[in-house]
């Protein structure tokens, strides 16, 4: 893989990453045996809890120790190690066009390609959604390289779209989704925070692990003195001329309301929430995952 | 109220308003445009500032306005023109400066005369003018005149004329020169003007009011101070004004005082060999008289001078009359009545300053020259051709004749209504005593109303403070009203009633009565035969009737003509030799030319003269005569009108060189267009400001 030329792993970043790891302390469902804990009680020898015995129970599990101590049956239930799944949700919205030096579909995608990398190394799977108003491309899970390269390739060929709507690409993707795990979002979040929240509820309602990473360049959070400009819409075309001395502190406000509303909406809902400053390298966010 | 802009070349400039607004509707479509993620938020941002920012640009669209608007006027320099209609930019002027060139002007206020003040203005406004224009000055004095015969392109003569121009002691005729001024535009084509530079003494011009006719632009221009105060000699009398040599008189010089407190003034008076000085207090905006007394020890000319000490307008401080000394007076006698006329010319024989001349009826008219005609016996005949004479100032007495005139009586005494008669007593015979006709004559020509009685009448003084009776106060002249009187005229005193009675018979029929008609006419009812009354022989004859004479001069009749500047000096020599060398020196002994004779009448006319002073006119080295020439009373008072009674308003009314130089030139506005601009640039920095902070 190392011999492959991507666009968003570069040798240099594998050799980053090489000391990065992506496990994220959360309880994974997975078919295989792996390093994820798993609700799923098994075989594995790490102790979860005792439960009484109900019929059907196989009786090979009860615990005769505590049997003989209280004469009841009680059931010893051990957690299961599973592989990982882990959705990352990138935002192909027109608007993640905008950047000057780097634009943020760019560092993004530079960002998702490092999360796959570290989940296929991990011998987890891992799926890409790339949407805008609707999901554009869906490549299920897989912990394969050959995977790996196909998100890549998506990565690459990846286009920014049309108009954003985060809260319909979420309703969308959730009957995809066959497995609770890591749901990654990648987006500049232009939409309103209730609705994006709305949508993120199912999956926090089954167990999903959410990141939101709010993908934003340094010119969105300040607007540059760029004296009278006609500010054009990257996703509708509209026009708006402001002299951006006159709402270049509205204007700041106004964003920070928007990303303390995510914020606020986030903590609330015990969900992982970063703004991602596409001035700041994308490797400070793994913080973020490990946590 | 008009504007008018200097750099009228600059006018295309005045497009250059409209920038802001241009900049404002159109630098709006054609910003940059800035691709941006999402304008949401802007539009969120953009919102909320609307609410400031919409009346901001407005307020800052305005203000940039007005800026640009002040900063393109203020290189066009408008200047503002509050009254007055302006001249074309191509339109020919024409001017006509009426400069007032008056005794007053030559006050001097601070540094300068009024006169200077008013060249230099004249001087501004010639300057002023292109080559294209014409102008001419009149300059306002006795007889105004003009510098040029008509309008003229010479504008560098004119104001050489200005400056060399001396200022008279004259005073002025603006009547005159106002017309002379249109005259001189009236076939003038293009803008006219009149400029009248002048201080608007009110005691000149008080009374005149200029209309200017249309077309014609009238600028006054006002020289000095409203208030300037001055003190003058505005008058010296002699009372009698034709003394007698040896007699007393009085000298009274008339100090004015033209200011608001009051003023102690010295007056000195120069006169033959004495020199003499009186204080006198002068209250606010009074006159006061110092009155001298002088004996004048010989006969002919004699030149009085009174100088007052000197003050800020000198020229009215000193003043010159002549006096005509003379030695005896001359009284006529008309001589119908021998019995009176006698007894008159032997009275008067024995005074010694009585020269009488026998009259005859054909004499009467030209008996102007005498002092007194006596008219013994006329009947009336004579009084309507010594009208001339009294009015000329002489002393008329009328012993009423036989045949008397009721009708010259009525005229000459104020009688009116029924014809004069006496009284019902006096119509109607004296059964005891009868009436008597002095001459004969028929009763009904007037002959009744003499009577002759034997019973004698007593005289009474009917006004004993008369100064005919002045002489008598002290009681060494006797008793005039002593006497007895046995034939009168019988007349009633209402037969004369607008007589003064002065001597009255016991019975209240006037026996003296005197009528002042210039000179004094006496209605003498006292008869003087030796049958009639006693008088003639009494010691009080003499000096009543030389009193008479004596103290009814009124003399105003000082034959030296007054003379102020500006007028020819007449000179009347009495023979062809002497008029033939005469000459005429000023005041300064310079000889001053005579210019031309009157033919047939041995008059010589000199030039007009400038300066007042005593001129004195010699014949062959000998001193024959003097004339006094002295500043006109007029132009002392050097108060001038008030701003607001200037002129009507149509006409441009000035007060001060500034306001002149503005309403002429017009004020310039640039300095209020640089301040505007101040103002604006910190107007909007604050609107600015306000808008940042909300």
């Amino acid at each position: 893989m190392a011999s492959l030329k991507f666009k968003y792993l570069r040798p240099e970043d594998l050799r980053k990453l090489a000391s990065f790891e992506f496990a994220p302390r959360l309880i994974v469902e997975g078919y295989l045996a792996g390093r994820h804990r798993s609700l799923a009680r098994g075989s594995s020898i790490e102790f979860r809890d005792y439960r009484q015995y109900v019929p059907g129970d196989e009786p090979r599990l009860i615990d005769w120790r505590i049997f003989a101590r209280t004469d009841r049956h009680y059931l010893r239930t051990y957690e299961e190690e599973t592989n990982m799944e882990c959705h990352v949700f990138l935002d192909s919205s027109a608007s993640m066009g905008f950047g000057d030096r780097v634009t943020k579909l760019e560092y993004a995608s530079f960002f998702a390609a490092a999360v796959c990398y570290l989940v296929v190394r991990n011998t987890d799977r891992v799926s890409l959604q790339l949407f805008d108003e609707k999901i554009r491309l869906f490549l299920p899970p897989a912990g394969t390289t050959r995977h790996l390269h196909n998100v890549l390739h998506a990565l690459e060929r990846n286009k920014a779209g049309n108009r954003t709507s985060v809260a319909e690409a979420l309703h969308r993707s959730y009957p995809l989704l066959k497995r609770k795990g890591t749901l990654i979002v990648i987006s500049d979040f232009f939409d309103s925070p209730a609705a994006i929240f709305a949508a993120l509820s199912p999956y926090l309602h089954r167990g999903f692990k959410v990141h939101l990473f709010h993908v934003l360049a340094p010119e969105e959070l300040d607007l540059a003195d760029r004296g009278l400009t006609t500010f054009l819409d990257m996703e509708t075309d509209r026009r708006v001329v402001a002299h951006t001395e006159d709402l270049r502190a509205r204007y700041r406000n106004a964003m920070q309301e928007h990303i303390n509303a995510l914020r606020e909406l986030a903590t609330r809902r015990q969900v992982d929430y970063a703004v991602a400053r596409t001035d700041s390298h994308y490797f400070n966010l793994f913080d973020r995952l490990t946590r | 109220m008009k504007f008018w802009f200097a750099n009228l070349v600059l006018w295309p400039f005045l497009a250059l308003v409209a920038v802001p607004l241009l900049v404002h509707l159109f630098a709006r479509t054609r910003p940059p445009v800035y691709r941006f993620s999402s304008v949401e938020f802007i539009l969120r941002a953009v919102r909320e500032t609307l609410r400031v920012k919409r009346p901001r640009d407005w307020l800052v669209l305005f203000l940039r306005t007005l800026l640009y608007s002040a900063i393109v006027f203020l290189f066009l320099q408008p200047l503002f023109f509050s009254r007055g209609r302006l001249p074309g930019a191509f339109e020919r002027k024409n001017v006509v400066l009426i400069v007032d060139a008056t005794a007053s002007m030559g006050c001097t206020e601070g540094s300068q005369t009024r006169f200077a003040g008013a060249c230099a203005y004249a001087s501004d406004v010639l300057a002023g003018l292109t080559s294209r224009d014409q102008a001419n000055i009149v300059w306002l004095r006795a007889r105004p005149v003009a510098e040029f015969p008509a309008l003229g392109v010479n504008v560098p003569a004119l104001r050489a004329a200005l400056r060399r121009a001396p200022v008279t002691s004259e005073t002025g005729n603006p009547l005159d020169a106002w017309q002379l001024a249109l005259e001189l535009l009236k076939d003038a084509e293009g803008r006219r003007e009149i400029h009248v530079v002048s201080d608007f003494q009110a005691s000149q011009w008080d009374r005149v009011h200029i209309a200017a006719p249309p077309g014609v632009v009238v600028v006054k221009f006002k020289v000095g101070d409203e208030t300037a105060s001055n003190g003058a000699l505005s008058d010296v009398r002699i009372e009698p004004a034709r003394p007698l040599a040896g007699e007393t008189v009085s000298v009274c010089c008339d100090v004015n005082n033209f200011s608001s407190l009051p003023a102690r003034r010295t007056v000195y008076l120069a006169v033959e060999e004495q020199r003499e000085s009186r204080e006198v207090l002068v209250s606010a905006w009074g006159h006061a008289v110092a009155v001298f007394q002088h004996r004048f020890s010989r006969p002919g000319a004699v030149p009085v001078t009174a100088t007052l000490n000197e003050d800020r307008f000198p020229a009215d401080d000193a003043r010159w009359t002549v006096v005509d000394v003379r030695e005896a007076l001359r009284a006529g006698l008309l001589a119908r009545e021998p019995g009176v006329a006698a007894a008159w010319r032997r009275a008067l024989a024995a005074v010694g300053w009585i020269r009488v001349e026998p009259l005859a009826e054909c004499d009467l008219a030209s008996a102007a020259g005498l002092d007194a005609v006596l008219l013994a016996g006329d009947d009336g005949a004579a009084l309507p051709a010594l009208r001339g004479a009294l009015d000329a100032g002489a002393t008329v007495i009328w012993y009423p004749g036989t045949n008397l005139n009721s009708a010259a009586l009525a005229s000459s005494f104020g009688h009116v209504g029924p014809p004069l008669v006496g009284a019902p007593s006096s119509r109607r015979p004296s059964t005891s005593e009868g009436p008597t006709n002095a001459d004969g004559a028929s009763p009904e020509n007037g002959s009744s109303l003499w009577h002759q009685g034997k019973t004698p009448h007593t005289l009474r003084i009917a006004a004993e403070n008369d100064v005919v009776f002045r002489v008598f106060s002290g009681g060494e002249h006797g008793n005039p009203a002593g006497g007895s009187v046995y034939a009168r005229l019988d007349l009633q005193a209402s037969a004369v009633p607008a007589a003064s009675l002065l001597m009255t018979y016991d019975d209240g029929v006037p026996a003296l009565a005197r009528v002042s008609r210039g000179g004094a006419l006496f209605l003498w009812n006292l008869p003087l035969g030796r049958e009639q009354s006693d008088l003639a022989g009494r010691m009080e004859f003499v000096p009543l009737l030389s009193e008479m004479i004596l103290s009814s001069r009124t003399g105003g009749a000082n034959l030296q003509s007054s003379y102020g500047p500006g007028d020819r000096l007449v000179w009347h020599a009495e023979t062809a030799a002497e008029t033939a060398g005469l000459k005429l020196l000023g005041p300064d002994g310079r000889e001053r030319p005579v210019t031309a004779a009157q033919a047939g009448r041995g008059g010589v006319t000199s030039e007009a003269v400038g300066e007042p002073g005593l001129y004195r006119w010699e014949s062959d080295g000998r001193l024959v005569g003097y004339s006094a020439v002295n500043f006109p009373g007029v132009e002392s008072d050097l108060r001038a009108l008030s701003t607001k009674s200037f002129g009507s308003a149509s006409e441009l009314q000035l007060s001060s060189g500034a306001v002149v130089a503005h309403l002429r030139e017009g004020v310039p506005l640039w300095p209020w267009l640089l301040a505007a601009g101040v103002l604006l640039v910190l107007f909007e920095g604050l609107a600015l400001l306000w808008a940042e902070r909300t």
